[in-house]
C-alpha cells in the first residue's frame, strides 16, 4: 500500500498571500487540482509536483513527504 | 485570473449535469414499456435513442471546454479531471458487467428482448460512469 503524501502547500501559499486560483494560474492547472493537493485528496503527478515546488521556489522535498519521512 | 475562475463555472455546470444525467439515463434505461415485445420499425425509439446520443454528445463536447480552445480545454480537463474520469469509466465498466449479468440470470425466467436488454446495460454504463464523474468533481471542488 502506498504510504500517504503529505504537503506543505497550503502553509507555502498563504505565506505568500496567494489564493487557490492564483497558485492555479502560476502552475496552469484548475484552483479544484490545488485544493485536492493541499487537502490530499488527489496525489499530483511528478510534473506538477515540480512544477509546484518551482513556483514556491523550494525543492520537491521541501514541498511533499512521505508519512515517517518528514525532511524539516 | 478571469480564466481560472471560468474553468471553475465550467467544471461545476459539468459536475452537476453529470449527475443529473447520469440519474435521468439509469432511470430511462428501466423503464422500459414492455421488455420483450422486438417491434424492429419503432421509431419513437429510434427518435428516442437519437435524442438521448446527441444529449450525451452535446454535454461531453460542451462539458471538455475544448469549445473555447485547446489552451482552456487543457486546464479543465487537468489531472484531477483525468484521474477522475479513469475512476467514474471503471465503476461504469463494472456497472455495465453486473447488469449484463443480471440480464443473463434473468432470460432463464424470462423472455428478454435483444433490445430492452442492450438498452438497460448501455444506460446502466453510461449513467453509472456520469453519476460517479459527477460525484467525485463535486468533492474535489469542495473547499
Amino acid at each position: 500500500m502506498t504510504p500517504p503524501l503529505h504537503n506543505r502547500l497550503r502553509a507555502l501559499r498563504e505565506a505568500r498571500g496567494w489564493t487557490q486560483a492564483e497558485l492555479a494560474e502560476r502552475v496552469a492547472v484548475s484552483r479544484k487540482t490545488i485544493n485536492t493537493v493541499e487537502n490530499r485528496v488527489f496525489t499530483p503527478s511528478t510534473v506538477l509536483a515540480l512544477k509546484l515546488a518551482r513556483a514556491f521556489g523550494v525543492s520537491v522535498e521541501d514541498l511533499f513527504w512521505l508519512e515517517g519521512n518528514e525532511t524539516s | 485570473m478571469d480564466r481560472i475562475a471560468r474553468v471553475e463555472r465550467l467544471t461545476r455546470w459539468r459536475a452537476h449535469v453529470s449527475t443529473v444525467l447520469g440519474i435521468v439515463f439509469v432511470a430511462q434505461g428501466f423503464r422500459a414499456a414492455d421488455w420483450r415485445v422486438i417491434q424492429p420499425t419503432d421509431y419513437t425509439q429510434l427518435v428516442g435513442w437519437a435524442v438521448w446520443l446527441t444529449v450525451l454528445l452535446g454535454f461531453l463536447l460542451f462539458g471538455s471546454g475544448l469549445l473555447h480552445g485547446a489552451a482552456f480545454g487543457a486546464l479543465v480537463n487537468d489531472e484531477t479531471t483525468a484521474a477522475n474520469r479513469r475512476t467514474a469509466l471503471l465503476a461504469g465498466f463494472w456497472a455495465m458487467l453486473a447488469t449484463a449479468a443480471g440480464c443473463y440470470a434473468v432470460s432463464f425466467h424470462y423472455a428478454l428482448g435483444v433490445r430492452p436488454a442492450i438498452h438497460v446495460i448501455v444506460a446502466m454504463g453510461v449513467g453509472v460512469a456520469l453519476m460517479r464523474f459527477g460525484g467525485l468533481e463535486r468533492k474535489a471542488l469542495k473547499a
